[in-house]
């Protein structure tokens, strides 16, 4: 037993030195350490973004569009003048989870001090971080590109969404495939969690409403790589394929489409199909060309003005892609709109906020991605985009928009699973 | 029936692939009485270093066979500099190559970054298909996973049950020191095993990342699917490692056809009955 | 305090009988004023020393299965997560109160700990760790999965801290006085079960399960018994946990917490209950300040933890435990001939934690 009280001993005394250590020598802040304050004349933005794990491009992106906002009036990623009235921008980088957006929020708002945060990336960051903007109703939250559908329900005042939810960025699809298509029926496969529900009840919604019926659905574990099986259920009589998923899923489930043969059109959820996937290795051209899909990313045939000014800027950013990705789009559109805002009241933060939070919640300019308003939720209504992928003269393949739906407002339905259009 | 006979073969085909690297697991376990956590690992760089070769040379082979050298390298390396010095110390070798694995995800997502990426394989092979009884048109690729699996279960078992060499880890399992006597080098064999058991995990990671994608994550999916395994067949033994492959492929095949949003409960689900029954595994000895 | 082996320790003379005690008082102290020497208390309380606390307190758990019964389990974050499940299941959906849910949570978590010891307690040590791990990922997946039940990848929030009146955990510095307590409480239990018949017959079992099984004792219903005991004590974290995190995911249970924990025990020292909370601290720290000097933190992570493997397996508790012995070695080599000597564990209990393993 000595040996176990000296083994505390000496670990309460590494320990407290430590703490003592790093209390000492934090780095200096808001010295109240309430955030929120106003009294040092400095307007404090923390950004949450992705730095780590898969999506750790997100900080780059995330920079790109804070750079294009902040060079447009003289200033740097890391601050500058805004309405006469000092900007700083902190950045915090998470890894995707739930976990370290808590950390990574609490530490700008109580360590930092920030004013407004802007972010986060992901939907499980996005739903943990407006649960904690309930808590500190004396900062502005900006989201970054955080799309499930309830966030903007959760009745937080001080929370802002400047882009569409992941419902909303199905809109106009569903008419379009019905219609235009003239798909009847289609077959549901998706990954089984938040994400493809808001994004496959975006779709369906309309597509039901349009006439078309559901001819079955597969929920599919996030992670399922091997889809030889789900291919084989796909029944006979269906028009065309619903392809809920992302990233390491979809390039899985489109090569073994290729390998397995599913004669079958496809629509793509949102991230089933981006420039990144059409661009790799994998041989995919023989069930992609032809697949539509909706979201807030416009083809690369989309022309407009402001856009192509965008698409400048965004490529002298360091670490930029050839063009901008979803993230960047996002957070430039969400990230100006909060600019615009603290231009309109010469940065008052006076009153928790209170002139700020009017003029975002009354938020309207011509984005990239085209007109922006806002409902009563502090959530926008913008314009969606439809997208084709086709092969290019040169065999590559690559994404074109066919139309673009314009004011697509927020539903109040957060979806769950379902089977067939009666569960909608 | 058609029906249950395709998911059948889907599971046996995707069993090929767990086979591939729980065989690694399996038999360095059965030799060194350790288990290595950096098993995923070796598959996942395994996979990329195959992809990296195979997409500059355009030979797949040349992939696979550029990953199972430089893998196999790079278990050289962990066995000298990391575990040697702790053979006897089981717990002690997890825990490191779970530093390993640790220090491994991150380099590689340095590396390679976070999307997903695939082994590139002649496209008409990708797309060429068979006719078999019953099933009907089934993929050739996925059959050739199959084979390529099954020929090295087959030598592998051959290797260890009928050779010098095979008798000699063996006799290593069963009394390490007093092989040592006999004048055989148990280090040498301690070390031979070790590579081996690293390129099979890296042959699988090429042909795991040409049939599925690679990406970070990958390698701790498959550390898990090769722990399973091996403890659902016995650890050790490499015609364990077969049976419990191909159970946990159709396990996770009919699951996600039956029971989707428990496909990968049912998996691991699997694995705790086996123990609850026999907690040695199917073909494990006694522990 | 009642310690029985105690009575085997030589009574320790001058600067070995104070020189703990006042190093445990003035650690205590400064634990107790940190909410007063700190800048932004706001900040420090919840962020490092709350979450520095329940990450102990998970990771004392495994270190106690570790020490006293040689099984390095990698479920007691489940354990963890299933106690922090249940608080959710009943605040959030069945609209309970908090004090009815952490006491639901506790023994959830305590009955899923002894089902997990029917499993795998028959198991030798490495087998214990492979089935631990696999164990916890059966969880996670059934928790993204189970929307009726965890929510899914969305969870259960928000739980929200209840106010005693007098006690007001929504106050940062109430709550984490309230965490030391518990923490403190945890520890003392840890030792009283430790120093107890129980305890002794544990180490017996984990020495030599054989001459155990011959003497009579039921090894199996032992080892159940002391793998429950952590479960609880797990738990416990788990409800500290929920308090700080105020929503429950299936983050809370993902392979990266599971590695987080183990990161924790072996930094802090695998044989020491009180080291665990160094480790805690010093990832607490890393994860809130590493990225502004390093990107490859995870990697960074791994190679300390693979040093200490290497050339420190006692870990930071250990290093400082090393110059004590160091000290007590010349005092005491007249008298210790009865003394601590009795327990073989004495001289490097973390080496001798981790090679346990092989010895069955």
């Amino acid at each position: 037993m000595m040996r176990q009280k000296k083994g505390l001993a000496a670990a309460l005394a590494l320990g407290g030195s430590l703490l003592l250590v790093a209390t000492g020598c934090t780095a200096a802040g808001d010295p109240d350490g309430d955030g929120g304050d106003t009294g040092d004349g400095v307007i404090k933005i923390g950004v949450l973004a992705t730095s780590e794990g898969n999506l750790a491009f997100g900080m780059d992106e995330a920079k790109a569009a804070i750079g294009v906002a902040m060079e447009a009036r003289g200033g740097t990623i890391d601050g500058g003048e805004i309405a006469g009235q000092q900007v700083e921008i902190i950045y915090a980088g998470t890894d995707g989870t739930t976990a370290s957006a808590q950390t990574q929020v609490r530490r700008l708002v109580e360590n930092e001090g920030v004013d407004i945060v802007f972010g986060p990336v992901s939907g499980d960051e996005g739903e943990t971080v407006v649960q904690y903007a309930l808590t500190v109703p004396e900062v502005t939250f900006v989201n970054g590109s955080a799309s499930p559908v309830g966030m903007t329900l959760e009745g937080a005042d001080n929370f802002f969404r400047f882009h569409g939810d992941s419902a909303m960025w199905m809109g106009g699809l569903g008419t379009y495939a019905f219609e235009e298509k003239g798909y009847d029926s289609i077959y549901l496969l998706a990954e089984d969690y938040s994400f493809p529900y808001d994004n496959a009840g975006g779709f369906f919604a309309e597509f039901c409403a349009a006439g078309g019926t559901i001819t079955g659905a597969s929920w599919v574990p996030v992670g399922t790589t091997d889809y030889a099986t789900i291919i084989s259920q796909i029944p006979a009589e269906t028009d065309a394929v619903y392809t809920g998923l992302g990233g390491a899923d979809a390039a899985s489930f489109l090569s073994q489409a290729v390998t397995n043969g599913v004669g079958k059109p496809l629509v793509g959820g949102t991230i089933a199909v981006d420039t990144t996937a059409l661009s790799g290795d994998a041989n995919i051209a023989g069930v992609a060309v032809g697949m539509i899909s909706g979201g807030p990313v416009p083809g690369a045939d989309y022309d407009n003005p402001v856009w192509a000014d965008f698409v400048a800027e965004y490529s002298t950013q360091p670490n930029a892609f050839p063009s901008p990705s979803i993230f960047s789009i996002l957070y430039y559109v969400s990230f100006e709109s909060l600019v615009l805002g603290l231009e309109a009241t010469d940065g008052d933060l006076s009153d928790e906020h209170a002139a700020l939070r009017d003029a975002l919640g009354s938020t309207s300019w011509e984005s990239p991605t085209g007109p922006i308003t806002m409902d009563a939720n502090r959530q926008a209504v913008v314009d969606n985009f439809l997208n084709e992928v086709v092969e290019a003269a040169d065999g590559s393949l690559v994404l074109n928009t066919i139309e673009s739906a314009s004011g697509v407002a927020q539903g109040t339905t957060v979806y769950d699973r379902f089977e067939s259009c009666g569960d909608l | 029936m058609d029906q249950i006979l395709l998911i059948t073969q889907n599971g046996l085909t995707q069993a090929g692939v767990y086979f591939l690297v729980a065989s690694g697991l399996t038999l360095i376990f059965g030799l060194m009485r350790v288990i290595t956590m950096a098993h995923g690992t070796s598959y996942l760089l395994g996979g990329y270093v195959g992809y990296v070769i195979a997409r500059d040379t355009g030979n797949w082979f040349l992939g696979v066979l550029g990953a199972a050298i430089v893998i196999g390298l790079v278990g050289l390396f962990i066995h000298q500099v990391l575990i040697r010095r702790f053979q006897d110390d089981d717990m002690r070798v997890a825990l490191i190559t779970l530093g390993v694995s640790l220090i491994g995800t991150d380099l590689m997502l340095a590396t390679f970054g976070g999307t997903a990426t695939q082994v590139p394989i002649d496209p008409e092979l990708q797309v060429a298909s068979v006719s078999l009884p019953v099933v009907g048109s089934y993929p050739v690729l996925r059959l050739l996973v199959l084979l390529i699996a099954v020929v090295i279960g087959v030598t592998l078992a051959l290797v260890i049950s009928r050779t010098r060499f095979g008798s000699v880890v063996r006799a290593g399992v069963d009394d390490s020191p007093m092989t040592g006597a006999t004048g055989i080098n148990v280090r040498v064999i301690f070390a031979i095993v070790f590579v081996v058991g690293s390129a099979l995990a890296a042959i699988a990671g090429v042909i795991g990342g040409t049939l599925f994608p690679l990406l970070p994550g990958q390698d701790g999916v498959y550390l898990l699917y090769s722990l399973v395994v091996v403890i659902v067949g016995g650890m050790g033994s490499i015609p364990g490692a077969a049976i419990g492959a191909v159970l946990v492929g159709l396990v996770s095949q009919f699951g996600i056809v039956y029971a989707p949003t428990y496909a990968l409960v049912l998996t691991f689900a699997l694995m705790v009955i086996v123990l609850a029954i026999r907690p040695q595994g199917l073909l494990g000895r006694t522990v | 305090m009642a310690d029985r082996s105690a009575l085997f320790v030589p009574k320790p003379t001058g600067v070995s009988r104070w020189l703990p005690w006042a190093i445990v008082s003035v650690v205590m102290l400064l634990v107790l004023i940190f909410p007063f020497i700190v800048d932004r208390p706001r900040f420090w309380l919840p962020n490092i020393g709350v979450k520095s606390i329940w990450l102990g307190i998970i990771a004392m758990s495994l270190v106690f299965l570790n020490r006293y019964v040689g099984l390095l389990s990698l479920a007691q974050v489940t354990i963890a997560g299933i106690s922090a499940y249940g608080v959710g299941y009943m605040v959030v959906t069945l609209q309970q109160d908090f004090v009815l849910g952490a006491l639901v949570g506790i023994v959830v978590g305590t009955f899923a700990a002894f089902v997990i010891a029917l499993i795998a307690a028959r198991t030798k040590a490495i087998y214990f760790l492979m089935i631990t791990l696999a164990i916890g990922q059966v969880f996670f997946s059934w928790a993204s999965q189970a929307i009726e039940v965890t929510g899914a990848s969305r969870g259960l929030a928000p739980i929200r801290r209840p106010d005693f009146g007098l006690i007001d955990l929504n106050d940062v510095t109430t709550f984490y006085y309230f965490a030391v307590a518990i923490a403190v409480l945890c520890y003392l239990l840890c030792r009283y079960v430790a120093g107890s018949t129980f305890g002794l017959a544990l180490e017996g079992v984990r020495d030599s399960p054989e001459r155990m099984k011959a003497l009579g004792y039921n090894v199996n219903a032992y080892r159940i018994a002391a793998t429950t005991f952590a479960g609880f004590i797990a738990s416990i974290g788990g409800i500290v946990l929920v308090l700080d995190r105020a929503q429950v995911d299936p983050n809370v249970v993902s392979l990266g917490s599971t590695l987080d924990v183990l990161v924790v025990a072996v930094i802090g020292g695998i044989g020491s209950l009180g080291g665990v909370f160094i480790g805690a601290l010093v990832l607490t720290l890393l994860s809130n300040f590493a990225q502004s000097f390093t990107e490859l933190y995870t990697a960074l992570t791994g190679l300390v933890f693979i040093l200490i493997l290497l050339f420190a397996p006692a870990g930071l508790a250990g290093i400082g435990q090393q110059v004590k012995r160091l000290i007590n070695r010349r005092r005491r080599t007249a008298t210790d001939s009865d003394g601590s000597s009795q327990d073989p564990s004495a001289t490097q209990p973390a080496e001798h934690a981790i090679t346990e393993g092989k010895k069955r």
